[in-house]
């Protein structure tokens, strides 16, 4: 008799993958989050495990497509975040600060 | 402020790689950029101006990477094939508007050593360092922590359609 492995119940959280392309220095980084964690936790994992420093006050995190600035949305939960219509790629791009002019 | 040049060897080993790095990411030919190799020390990136009404016009970056690791690149906007300085009112020199306080661009300017040349201003072009600019601690190259990325993506920003309004003249009067 065959059997079948039982469909996963349906209030698992659903992992969602986040690409962050690093625009000082060319790397790309990948993390995993559920639907329901905040962004502030990816980001947090982010700074601590990738870039490997502090936050700063004129780093940029933004969204590949359109550019719209990731982190006044942090407090979301990544489904608010993606079922508002932010950045649906989930791919980001971070740069640290900038002098000039 | 002078700046010591890093072994040549040592600087277009650095250079190179982190170059092929940045290629390997897949992202400069997503975004079509293009790169050609003039000599071990020195690539041309083209790169496109991006307008807000769609229009695309490609420019070419001359990277110079005499003073690379410890320092940024130098980099130009340049005519092609000759690969001297674009100058202000051609087709190869953009013309940018509602520009963000970390650039600038000016088609000459009076460097301390009296030297009068075109600079791209923003704190990941070597000519920044030897314009007598004084950066944030934040802004300021870190080797290690910044490469040639950073040069270039911030250059794709300013030549996108937020700040770039098309070339300085349109391309039959460059003839």
């Amino acid at each position: 008799m065959q059997t079948t492995k039982p469909d996963k119940p349906d209030h698992e959280p659903k992992t969602v993958h986040v690409t962050v392309h690093n625009e000082d220095d060319g790397d790309t980084y990948h993390l995993n989050a559920k639907r329901d964690d905040a962004l502030a936790g990816v980001i947090a994992e982010l700074y601590d495990k990738k870039l490997r420093r502090d936050r700063q006050a004129d780093d940029r995190l933004s969204c590949e497509r359109g550019g719209e600035d990731v982190f006044p949305s942090e407090s979301l939960s990544f489904g608010e975040y993606l079922d508002q219509g932010h950045c649906p790629d989930l791919e980001w791009l971070f740069a640290g600060g900038t002098g000039g002019a | 402020m002078e700046l010591t040049e890093v072994d040549p060897e040592v600087a277009s080993l650095a250079f190179a790689g982190d170059l092929d790095r940045v290629w390997a990411s897949g992202r400069p030919q997503k975004l079509g950029w293009m790169r050609t190799r003039i000599d071990d020390l020195t690539e041309i990136v083209q790169m496109p101006g991006r307008a807000p009404d769609g229009s695309v016009d490609p420019y070419c970056l001359r990277l110079h990477a005499a003073h690379y690791g410890p320092h940024p690149v130098k980099v130009n906007f340049v005519e092609p094939q000759t690969w001297t300085l674009a100058r202000d009112g051609s087709r190869w020199f953009p013309r940018l508007e509602n520009l963000p306080p970390w650039f600038g661009l000016h088609d000459v300017y009076g460097y301390p050593d009296g030297t009068q040349e075109q600079l791209v201003c923003f704190s990941f072009n070597l000519d920044y360092y030897t314009s007598n600019h004084s950066p944030q601690p934040t802004e300021i190259w870190q080797q290690g922590r910044h490469t040639v990325a950073a040069t270039l993506y911030r250059l794709h920003d300013i030549l996108g359609p937020a700040h770039y309004r098309g070339p300085a003249a349109p391309l039959a009067e460059a003839a």
